[in-house]
């Protein structure tokens, strides 16, 4: 009894790990097989993103190609910049959570959009820290967002991961609260 | 508010705090830390052939050689070299994990004990992660097409990012399951 408890859970667990690394690897042969039109689409996508909102802002921005000119600061978007990475383990661990393929669905639908909004206050936000202090762009750009977007991605999960079990029970009361068919 | 979502926001705050002092330790331990991990990544590279060896530079780069005799003194060519900026993506994670560890909603001496397993634990994954990328350098200038030398290029070349979510993931599943807000609050009085 106590065995057969324990083995569900760890085989649980095991499947999240497979499939959590299956994605990766994926997203990462995917890139490599891709070429470079791949990474060249993603990264002029996020040029005229940011150059988008930075014209909003009233900052003058105009793509072109990958290259973001403003009114506040020039800059080249490359591939590392883009919100790809943080999609695909954002997707991985949302594919790897043990629940059922709504609250999934759900979680990419919602998650993937609120990522690249996240990349885009952090590319937006480096413009500006370019202008106004140029010295801290490097840290900035290189450790400090870098880790931010990875510590916001795991919290956003973790609100995804937290959800799930209430939005599940709501469903399930919703449907047994359902008048059936005469 | 339920007992999941208060220690997602703990978590949140702890991290708020945890995350600017790892921040400015970063610069002070990077230097050591980087012997550290190099040499620990020149210990293991002699276990491959051909023998290749990385070099720490003082500006914090790395040059990357091959020695062709087998290590015999003078003999080596230039493999590849890598600036310090483009090694922040790798080594990202040092100032990262450990503020999401010491970020971690458990007793304060469990979370002490995360951070020390997760420090070592970062040691051991910069050697590996070092070694690998020498030898995928190696394999791409012998093979630059290789799909598995790319990847595993690709991958490493932003472990600091990748890498710092699975070591946290590894040693905190538990305390993130769902309804364990109540159990670890328990377990941890």
């Amino acid at each position: 009894m106590g065995r057969r408890g324990s083995a569900a859970p760890a085989a649980g667990l095991l499947r999240a790990w497979a499939v959590f690394f299956a994605v990766l690897i994926a997203y990462q042969l995917a890139l490599e097989t891709g070429g470079p039109a791949l990474r060249e689409l993603a990264t002029r996508a996020n040029a005229q993103l940011t150059a988008g909102a930075l014209w909003l802002l009233g900052a003058e921005g105009r793509a072109y190609g990958s290259v973001v000119r403003s009114s506040v600061f020039t800059a080249e978007i490359i591939f590392e910049c883009t919100a790809a990475l943080p999609i695909a383990m954002w997707v991985a661990a949302v594919l790897a959570y043990p629940t059922g393929w709504r609250p999934k669905l759900l979680g990419l639908v919602l998650g993937m959009p609120a990522l690249v909004l996240l990349n885009l206050v952090r590319l937006v936000s480096l413009f500006y820290l370019g202008h106004w202090w140029e010295a801290a762009f490097e840290t900035a750009h290189l450790l400090v967002w870098q880790s931010l977007m990875v510590f916001l991605t795991l919290l956003l999960w973790l609100l995804w991961a937290a959800t799930v079990p209430a939005w599940t029970a709501r469903r399930r009361e919703a449907r047994t609260h359902e008048p059936r068919p005469a | 508010m339920s007992p999941d979502r208060r220690r997602i926001l703990r978590f949140a705050l702890h991290f708020a705090l945890a995350f600017p002092v790892c921040l400015a330790l970063y610069p002070l331990v990077l230097p050591a830390y980087q012997s550290l991990v190099i040499g620990g990544a020149n210990l293991l590279l002699p276990a491959f052939a051909p023998l290749l060896q990385v070099e720490l530079l003082p500006d914090g780069g790395w040059h990357v050689w091959r020695s062709p005799g087998g290590g015999a003194a003078g003999s080596r060519d230039f493999l590849y070299g890598m600036r310090p900026g483009a090694l922040a993506l790798i080594y990202l994670n040092l100032a990262l994990v450990p503020a999401l560890l010491a970020a971690t909603p458990v007793a304060p001496a469990r979370r002490l004990r995360l951070v020390a397993l997760g420090l070592a634990l970062l040691v051991a994954f910069h050697v590996l992660a070092v070694t690998g990328l020498v030898r995928t350098w190696w394999c791409l200038a012998q093979a630059p097409e290789h799909l598995g030398c790319r990847s595993l290029r690709g991958s490493l070349k932003v472990s600091g990012q990748l890498f710092g979510v699975v070591q946290w993931a590894l040693l905190t599943w538990s305390v993130w399951l769902p309804g364990r807000g109540a159990d670890a609050r328990a377990a941890d009085r």
